[in-house]
């Protein structure tokens, strides 16, 4: 697989810290996160939806949301884009359930590929499709973590600070559910 | 067939940046959020009642006190310290970032299992130690979060209170060691179980008194309910080194390493005095051997480089002269092809370079034609003998010049050893001066009570998750001051949370400034003072700076000093704070 996005350090960490402190005392001073985090979060929101206005439409809703929460915002070493994918996975699943549709997945061949890679056996290549089915079957917390390892390329740290656990708990379950797909696969 | 339950698209089209950008309407969504804002006046009654009561639980019991018991307030309205900190976190970080971080460990609930930490504490967890929230024995994988205080930089790091209310009397609890120990199954928080417990071993280090007994700890647990610690048990120390006396540990590490650097730089100073030296008493250059004619080898002469070399010419050419005049010039057939034939030959131009001592080489042109000889400079018959002579009588003076040159540089290395010896010697003796003098000293130390760290290991049994410290608690100091605090630039301090350190305890008080902030301290103990300001910069009373009369007491106006650079680490914090 290729090398995911490195880590957040802590001196920009550090440094978001302080700006996060100034919106709080004045929410005008919110964007600068706003403009750092848009495309960021807009892609996040569209690879789920495959609908550009209605990913416009959440978007603004979790700027929204980041922003009335803001006050309550305490520091915990993350970056803040992890409680902005937070809020945006949280308002996709919702918009999901109010239309009664099915969620979207996107998926690039090559992380697609990187997948198959870890999950096929030595002399065992799975057929593409068999592996979209199998992905096809996984709860969605399952798919939110393979999407966000493998078709987003996130680091488990990153992974672990959206999810609120630990980057251990976020490397286990992501090798059961691994471990799952390759089980339905051979079945 | 399996139900579709996502829709999976394969290498969708994205919007690019540009497209994107078209979304973004910063202003909008800040007007958006301003008209999105709740207005209380327009709320229903009985919200307003709800709004109240959800408002964390210890804000809202202030807010209600304040109107019942005037205890709360001073005397000129300002807020009493105690109402203060009520009002905020308990365990509260001055700088979130700050906040150590816990490592995690992953257990296996059923089995337990035994944590070491790279620190040398040891957590001992037995099987099934834990329960969730509704009291469900936890299973499976467990996430054990823990970090260790030490020292006041780890306590002010932390923003862990170190203050203990017992029977209405509040006491300063000094630490020998603190922990937070959480546990977590699926992202949730879990408890031990009742009946069970969780054995710590805990490395750290206490002050003592140089020449008095050790004083006893307990283990306290900080109940955050409460907003208290709690005494649990007793903390059965052990210490881990013999006595150390400031003095051995002073001339242990102190002295020799102030030495060591001295004793370096002098013995660098002798190296590089030697190089000079040598320098300064050159060898002389070894005379050259003549070489005889080999029977049978080709030769030539080359009287035109001699007869072309007029007197007036430089000093090499008179120099090559007078050494080559009449030499016969052997052809070192080994290294060229020479053929005899173009002996004969008339040549336009010649050029003659020095290989090395022995060598040289000769070039002959005309027009197309050359000619390279390696030749090599020979006598011989009387030419040799004379020259052999003479070379036998220089290399004879060469010899004993070599010799009297090693001789003067011998003389010369033994003098400089020497120097070096006479200023080694003159170090120790400083040094010795200066450890005689604080041996004598030492009765004065031990009478001034100087403390002392000694190593110790806490043990204990954690029977809940949160902080554990070992502890003893310190009365309160019956003197007391009262202080202002400003800084350089003017600034005033009141309403601010104050750190105070005796240099002395483990330990860290907190206070709030207010005008005339009255503090109990020990006036002589080295007082450690400092603020936190919005921008994370300290500003610091140091101890020497912590002086004020007998009659200034009522009324001190400390100036700190306030740090240009904001603290941004660990280091920064014990570097300013100098702990």
């Amino acid at each position: 697989m290729n090398k995911p996005k490195k880590p957040v350090t802590n001196e920009v960490i550090l440094k978001e810290w302080r700006e996060i402190q100034k919106a709080q005392s004045d929410p005008a001073f919110f964007r600068p996160l706003y403009d750092r985090y848009y495309e960021n979060i807009f892609l996040f929101i569209f690879k789920r939806t495959a609908d550009e206005s209605l990913t416009a439409d959440i978007s603004s809703q979790v700027f929204l949301k980041a922003l009335q929460r803001l006050p309550k915002y305490t520091f915990k070493g993350v970056p803040f884009s992890a409680f902005l994918y937070r809020i945006a996975s949280n308002e996709v699943a919702q918009h999901f359930r109010e239309v009664s549709k099915n969620r979207v997945i996107s998926i690039e061949e090559i992380p697609l590929g990187h997948l198959m890679d870890e999950i096929h056996e030595e002399g065992d290549d799975p057929h593409r499709s068999v592996l979209l089915s199998t992905i096809n079957q996984l709860k969605k917390e399952e798919v939110h973590l393979i999407e966000m390892r493998y078709f987003e390329q996130r680091p488990f740290k990153e992974i672990a600070d959206i999810l609120c656990i630990t980057e251990s708990n976020a490397k286990m379950k992501t090798y059961r559910i691994l471990k799952r797909m390759k089980k339905m696969i051979n079945i | 067939m399996n139900r579709n339950n996502y829709n999976i698209k394969i290498n969708p089209p994205q919007p690019s940046s540009e497209e994107i950008a078209k979304h973004k309407d910063f202003d909008g969504l800040l007007k958006h959020y301003h008209s999105s804002s709740p207005n209380p006046s327009k709320l229903p009654a009985n919200k307003i009642a709800l709004y109240a009561g959800s408002i964390a639980a210890i804000a809202a019991t202030i807010f209600l006190a304040i109107f019942l018991t005037p205890t709360l307030f001073n005397s000129d309205n300002t807020i009493t310290e105690d109402a203060f900190f009520a009002s905020h976190k308990f365990v509260d970080a001055p700088i979130p970032p700050l906040d150590p971080v816990s490592e995690s460990y992953t257990i296996i609930a059923e089995e337990g299992g035994t944590l070491e930490i790279n620190t040398g504490s040891k957590i001992v967890i037995p099987e099934m130690a834990f329960m969730n929230d509704r009291g469900k024995l936890v299973e499976g994988e467990v996430q054990i979060f823990y970090r260790e205080f030490h020292d006041p930089v780890d306590f002010f790091r932390a923003g862990i209170p170190m203050d203990y209310d017992s029977a209405g009397v509040k006491y300063q609890l000094e630490s020998a060691g603190m922990i937070e120990l959480l546990a977590e199954k699926d992202g949730e928080r879990i408890n031990i179980a009742p009946s069970q417990a969780i054995d710590i071993e805990l490395p750290s280090e206490i002050l003592v008194p140089q020449n008095g007994n050790a004083p006893e700890f307990n283990i306290y647990y900080l109940d955050t309910l409460k907003r208290n610690w709690v005494y649990m048990d007793r903390d059965e120390m052990e210490f881990n080194d013999p006595e150390p006396s400031i003095f051995d540990e002073f001339l242990k590490e102190e002295i020799p390493i102030e030495m060591a650097a001295e004793m370096e730089a002098l013995e660098t100073r002798q190296a590089e005095a030697i190089v000079s030296m040598e320098k300064s008493i050159p060898f002389p250059i070894a005379p050259k051997r003549p070489r005889q004619f080999e029977e049978g080898a080709s030769s030539i002469e080359l009287d035109f480089l001699t007869d072309n070399i007029k007197e007036s010419d430089n000093a090499a050419d008179a120099l090559f002269k007078e050494t080559y005049e009449g030499t016969i010039w052997q052809v070192m057939e080994k290294k060229t092809a020479f053929n005899e034939n173009l002996a004969n030959f008339t040549w336009e131009k010649w050029d003659l370079k020095k290989l090395d001592d022995q060598n040289f080489q000769i070039t002959f042109t005309r027009g197309e034609h050359s000619m390279e000889l390696i030749v090599t400079p020979v006598l011989l018959g009387e030419d040799y003998e004379n020259a052999m002579t003479k070379f036998e009588d220089e290399y004879t003076k060469y010899k004993q010049n070599i010799k009297d040159q090693l001789a003067l540089r011998e003389i010369e290395k033994d003098r400089l050893q020497k120097q070096l010896e006479e200023e080694k010697a003159l170090m120790a003796m400083k040094y010795e001066e200066q450890i005689n003098t604080l041996k004598a000293k030492g009765n004065d130390y031990a009478a001034a009570d100087m403390m002392i760290r000694k190593k110790v290991v806490n043990r204990f049994r954690a029977t809940g998750l949160g902080f554990w410290n070992c502890d003893r608690p310190l009365p309160p100091y019956i003197e007391q001051i009262f202080c202002d605090f400003t800084d350089q630039h003017g600034n005033n301090y009141d309403n601010r949370i104050g750190y105070l350190v005796d240099k002395n305890q483990n330990t860290v008080y907190r206070f709030l400034a207010q005008k005339r902030t009255p503090l109990r301290v020990n006036t002589k103990a080295e007082n450690l003072i400092w603020f936190v300001n919005p921008d994370n910069k300290l500003a610091i009373l140091q101890p020497e700076e912590f002086k004020f009369s007998e009659d200034e007491k009522k009324e001190i106006t400390f100036v700190m000093n306030l740090e240009q650079d904001p603290i941004e680490s660990e280091e920064d914090i014990r570097r300013v704070l100098e702990l």
